[in-house]
C-alpha cells in the first residue's frame, strides 16, 4: 500500500481525531477555566526554576513568585495519603488573608504577622495562591498557576 | 474555523463572555492536545498540560496585544508546559504509551465502524506511525491536528523555523510511507 502525501495526511488526520481526541472531561474543564479570570489581582510570576527538595522522606518543591512589591515563597509537599500540603512565607512579612485555589475549590487561611501560612489536605493539580493584604484589602496578588 | 475571529473572541472573553471563551477553546483545542500528546506524555499528564495552557490564557487574557498570534502563543505555552512535565522524569512515560493509544483504534466503536472499509488501512497506518522517530510522530501529530494549524503555530509548537516545517513534514511522510510498505508486506 502506497499513498501520496495528501491521502496519507488526510488518513492520519482522521486517525488521530478518532483514536486520540481531547477527552470530554478535559474539554469541559477548559470551558470552565474562564471562571478563574481574576482581572483585579496583580499577577506574581514564578521567579526561578522550581527547586526539588527532599524533605522528611517525601518529595517537595520550592517555588518563588514575585510581583512588584511582594514575594511569595511556597513549599509544596505531597503527604502520605496523596494530598498536598502547602507552606508559605510572604516577603515583606505581614498578616494577610490567603486563598488557595484549585480545581477542588478554594481554601481560606490566614498568614500571621510574620507572613507565614500553611494549608494541608489539598487535592493537588493546578493550584494558585491569592494574597489579600490584611490592612487595606485593596491590593490583591495572585500567583501564577502551578502544578501541586 | 473560517468564521472564528480571534480578536473579537479575545476581547469578549476578557470581559467574561463564556460563549466567546468556548469558541477560543474549540478553535485551538486540537492543536494544544496534539502538542501535549506529541511530547509523548501520558493521558493524565497531557490533560494537565491541556488545562494548564487554558489557565495561562485566562491569566493573560487582558495582555495579548496581537490576536492574530493567539494560536502561536498557545502553542508556545503548551510546549513549555509539556517540557516542564517531561523534566520531572518520574512523571514521563515510555514511548510505548503510543501502542496503548493505537490499540484503541481496533476496539473503538462507532467512530471506526462508519469507516469499516478503511479500518484495516487505518490499523496499518497507525502501526507504521508507531515505528517513526519521536520527532516525526510529534511533527505529524501537530501538523495534522484538527482543525489544521497554521505554520506559525506549528513553528511555535515545535520551536522550529517556519522554513524547516515543509521539508521535515515531507521527510516524515516519506518515512511513514516506507514503514507502511513494510507493514503491509509483513
Amino acid at each position: 500500500m502506497s499513498m501520496d502525501d495528501e491521502e496519507l495526511g488526510q488518513m492520519l488526520r482522521d486517525l488521530l481525531a478518532a483514536s486520540d481526541p481531547v477527552p470530554p472531561p478535559s474539554m469541559q474543564a477548559a470551558y470552565e477555566a474562564i471562571g478563574w479570570r481574576d482581572a483585579d489581582s496583580e499577577l506574581a510570576l514564578l521567579a526561578a526554576e522550581p527547586a526539588a527538595a527532599q524533605l522528611r522522606g517525601g518529595q517537595s518543591q520550592l517555588l518563588t513568585f514575585s510581583s512588584g512589591g511582594l514575594v511569595v515563597d511556597l513549599e509544596v509537599a505531597e503527604a502520605n495519603d496523596g494530598s498536598v500540603r502547602l507552606v508559605g512565607q510572604l516577603d515583606p512579612p505581614h498578616a494577610a488573608e490567603v486563598t488557595v485555589e484549585s480545581a477542588g475549590g478554594a481554601r481560606w487561611v490566614r498568614a500571621d504577622d510574620q507572613g507565614r501560612f500553611a494549608a494541608d489536605g489539598l487535592p493537588g493539580g493546578w493550584t494558585r495562591v491569592v494574597v489579600a493584604d490584611g490592612a487595606t484589602r485593596q491590593t490583591r496578588t495572585a500567583t501564577e498557576w502551578f502544578l501541586a | 474555523m473560517a468564521d472564528f475571529d480571534p480578536e473579537g473572541a479575545l476581547a469578549a472573553a476578557a470581559r467574561g463572555d463564556q460563549h466567546a471563551w468556548e469558541s477560543i477553546v474549540q478553535a485551538y483545542s486540537g492543536l494544544v492536545w496534539a502538542i501535549a500528546r506529541g511530547y509523548q506524555l501520558s493521558a493524565a499528564d497531557a490533560a494537565d498540560v491541556f488545562q494548564g495552557t487554558w489557565l495561562r490564557l485566562v491569566e493573560h487574557l487582558g495582555d495579548i496585544r496581537d490576536a492574530a498570534r493567539l494560536g502561536g502563543w498557545l502553542a508556545s505555552v503548551a510546549r513549555r508546559e509539556a517540557l516542564a512535565l517531561l523534566r520531572q522524569a518520574s512523571r514521563s512515560l515510555p514511548v510505548d504509551d503510543l501502542d496503548r493509544v493505537g490499540g484503541g483504534v481496533e476496539d473503538t466503536g462507532a467512530a471506526v465502524d462508519t469507516r469499516l472499509l478503511r479500518a484495516e488501512e487505518h490499523r496499518e497506518v497507525w502501526q507504521a506511525f508507531g515505528r517513526l522517530s519521536a520527532q516525526c510522530q510529534r511533527l505529524l501529530r501537530i501538523v495534522f491536528a484538527d482543525p489544521p494549524p497554521r505554520y506559525e503555530e506549528i513553528s511555535a509548537a515545535l520551536d522550529m523555523p517556519v522554513g524547516s516545517i515543509g521539508p521535515t513534514r515531507a521527510r516524515c511522510l516519506a518515512s511513514l510511507n516506507a514503514q507502511l510498505n513494510q507493514v503491509t508486506a509483513e
